[in-house]
């Protein structure tokens, strides 16, 4: 391929965001104001059901499933997007990234802060996006091999159990190695005591809410709501893991170095986001399940696009991307997820080929 | 205390600060427009007048509480999505507002700005607004007790509204003579009928409609006991202002800020105040908001300074920002803003 004409690519793909953004109305606020109601409902519905079990037990396992189904709505399609700012044109004092909160174990404040700026800035560098990995796994030879990652699929088993608490956990320490230099002048360094703070109030609440308080008031059926929140957690778990590690783990994904990207343009920034992120085939519904993240390489160049603009805007990327000879990477669940796990067994072994 | 309580509730449980935002998507399905914290309002009536005026006819719900005439109300739209919020006083009188439950607003359409021309094109019959309570200080000073002194009232433009609410409300608790300068461009004074008719029902009231070189061309004589109210161009204000001090009256006045005279041409440097959680910043149109806060130790924080990562937001409550990458200049309402790709366009106010 020819050098590149970065800045004519960045003007292209800038375009498609204005043009976009100028017919984000109505449309787009009534959108996730509709999830958000179908979000409520969900839960609602999904926790009285659990209390259903003795009735039929099949009626407790559909009352997981949408509470599940709740809690994936509200972490991925509303909570992810919201708090990215994509709906903060709409002025509303609720749905926007300054106040929103999500039903998970991590503290949306301190997610906010570091997935934004590390993940979303230094996207697939090494180094420097902390989310390539998760400091737990080797996904590249740009890790040194270590012993334990021989066993790193059974690590990825484990982290996706628990990943609400795994990314709650990955947050923190981000913070305090990210923040850990200060610039003369100004201290913008969040203290270790407020992010502590903030991931055990945050954890206790959520540990209170569905292990505590709600199979209290369950009465007799305790046990019921109790197993019945914590499968919930766990299915929202798997899918959120599954889906986020299709977005930049998938085979074919790039990395980058920190020396690659010193004085990077905006152009050379979308070329990055393009080759370090990859897309899921799917229908309608389970784009909304995955909280449009099945449009990752659109998320990545346009971050604070809504969600309920990708499937519009996906066509005219890869155009774009077809006319600078840029991979665009996308396929069915089954071959991306593959590719994860290839991925992940790949890197298990020092100086992979 | 008890809210207290529940919001903490809601917050474990809801996580949202109060348990009404978080049914809010939910409630508007029943009852549109509801929102935490103001007031819902129908729209019964919406008419354009001469001189581009729209005159809005509201039933605000009925735990709206009266205002005093001269107070002004915050009106938020919903247009294409996006909910905006402005300033306005209310034009009628308190009376009206026990008699049938309704209040009008009479509002200067401005045809570049991104609310007004709008209230009159989009705001149907029986769709739902949102207004705060009635609040403002310019309200009669001498209302517990019969009114004694000569009133003069001075109105520039929109600034009739609330003498009309004024009138309406104090005409005939007072034998004073009561005099109303109104000063508009020519043919486009609003409310003539009425003002002659109070007129004729009342003979200690007099007034004049006049053009701005028609009032230069006269100037008032005030009494040294008069209450003289004035609403207007800041300019107009002034003038009375010194008038009345030199004459020995009482000044009251209400300012409504006018849009913010916009300076999209980036050649010229210009100077605005940027105030920042009621600390004031200077800060010029030649640079991002966040680069000058910063060299100012203002308590922004940095993220990735290219408007990708959104660390930097901030809540603007007012005034002009360019978005640097878009090139799109901003509402002049309140609304969440990147300080790295921001331009300041005239003074701000924000809080973080």
């Amino acid at each position: 391929m020819t050098q590149m004409n970065y800045d004519q690519f960045a003007q292209e793909l800038d375009s498609i965001k204005q043009n976009t953004m100028a017919k984000v109305g109505k449309k787009d606020a009534d959108y996730i104001r509709r999830v958000i109601r179908w979000q409520r409902y969900c839960g609602w519905t999904g926790r009285l059901m659990l209390l259903t079990g003795l009735i039929h037990p099949a009626l407790w396992v559909v009352g997981i499933l949408l509470l599940a189904t709740s809690k994936i709505l509200d972490n991925m399609e509303i909570g992810h997007n919201v708090m990215h700012g994509q709906y903060d044109w709409m002025n509303d004092k609720h749905i926007n990234s300054q106040s929103y909160e999500w039903d998970i174990a991590c503290d949306g404040k301190s997610w906010n802060r570091v997935h934004n700026f590390e993940h979303h800035t230094y996207t697939n560098v090494i180094g420097k996006d902390r989310d390539f990995g998760y400091g737990l796994l080797r996904l590249s030879n740009d890790f040194k091999w270590k012993v334990k990652n021989l066993w790193q699929f059974i690590t990825y088993i484990n982290l996706s159990l628990l990943f609400q608490w795994g990314i709650a956990y990955h947050e923190l320490a981000a913070e305090r190695v990210f923040f850990g230099k200060k610039k003369a002048g100004r201290d913008q360094r969040v203290p270790h005591s407020e992010l502590k703070h903030r991931f055990f109030s945050k954890a206790t609440r959520q540990i209170i809410k569905d292990y505590v308080f709600f199979p209290l008031i369950a009465g007799p059926l305790f046990l019921w709501v109790l197993v019945g929140n914590l499968i919930a957690n766990l299915l929202r778990n798997l899918w959120t893991s599954t889906i986020i590690f299709c977005g930049h783990f998938t085979e074919h994904v790039h990395t980058f170095t920190e020396a690659s990207i010193e004085n990077e343009t905006r152009g050379q920034w979308y070329y990055r986001q393009a080759l370090g992120s990859s897309n899921i085939q799917g229908g309608k519904a389970f784009h909304l399940m995955t909280g449009h993240l099945s449009f990752q390489i659109e998320h990545h160049l346009f971050p604070d696009l809504p969600s309920s603009r990708y499937q519009d805007v996906a066509p005219q990327v890869q155009e774009v991307f077809k006319k600078y000879q840029l991979p665009y990477n996308t396929g069915s669940f089954s071959t991306q997820y593959s590719g994860v796990l290839k991925r992940i067994f790949k890197y298990s072994l020092p100086n992979a080929v | 205390m008890l809210s207290t309580t529940l919001n903490k509730l809601s917050l474990w449980f809801s996580h949202h600060s109060a348990f009404s935002g978080y049914f809010e998507p939910v409630i508007q399905r029943v009852k549109p427009a509801w929102r935490q914290g103001l007031y819902r309002a129908q729209v019964l009536n919406v008419t354009k007048t001469i001189g581009s005026f729209v005159h809005i006819t509201l039933q605000p719900q009925h735990q709206w509480k009266a205002h005093k005439a001269g107070q002004h109300i915050e009106l938020t739209a919903e247009f294409n999505g996006r909910l905006l919020t402005r300033i306005f006083t209310i034009a009628s009188s308190p009376e009206q507002y026990a008699k049938d439950k309704t209040i009008t607003l009479v509002i200067k359409t401005n045809e570049l700005g991104r609310f007004t021309p709008q209230l009159a094109d989009e705001l149907t019959i029986n769709s739902w607004v949102n207004i705060s309570a009635a609040q403002g200080e310019f309200v009669f000073q001498q209302s517990n007790k019969p009114l004694e002194n000569p009133i003069v009232m001075l109105a520039g433009g929109s600034g009739i509204t609330p003498m009309m609410s004024m009138l309406s409300e104090h005409i005939s608790a007072t034998n004073s003579p009561m005099y109303l300068r109104y000063i508009a461009p020519l043919n486009e004074h609003q409310f003539v009928e009425q003002l002659e008719s109070l007129a004729k029902q009342h003979s200690h009231f007099t007034f004049d409609l006049m053009t701005r070189s028609e009032h230069k061309s006269q100037p008032l004589t005030l009494l040294a006991n008069s209450d003289v109210y004035c609403c207007g161009p800041q300019g107009l204000m002034s003038d009375i202002e010194t008038l009345s001090k030199d004459a020995g009256a009482n000044f009251y006045q209400e300012h409504f800020s006018l849009a913010p005279i916009v300076n999209d041409d980036s050649a010229t440097e210009i100077e605005v105040t940027v105030t920042l959680n009621g600390n004031a910043f200077t800060a010029s149109n030649q640079q991002n908001l966040l680069i000058q806060l910063e060299s100012q130790n203002a308590p922004v924080i940095r993220g990735c300074g290219i408007g990708v990562c959104h660390q930097c937001h901030c809540t603007k409550k007012s005034g002009l920002v360019k978005n640097l990458l878009t090139g799109d200049v901003s509402d002049s309402g309140e609304q969440i803003i990147q300080l790295c790709i921001s331009q300041p366009l005239s003074d701000l106010e924000m809080s973080i």
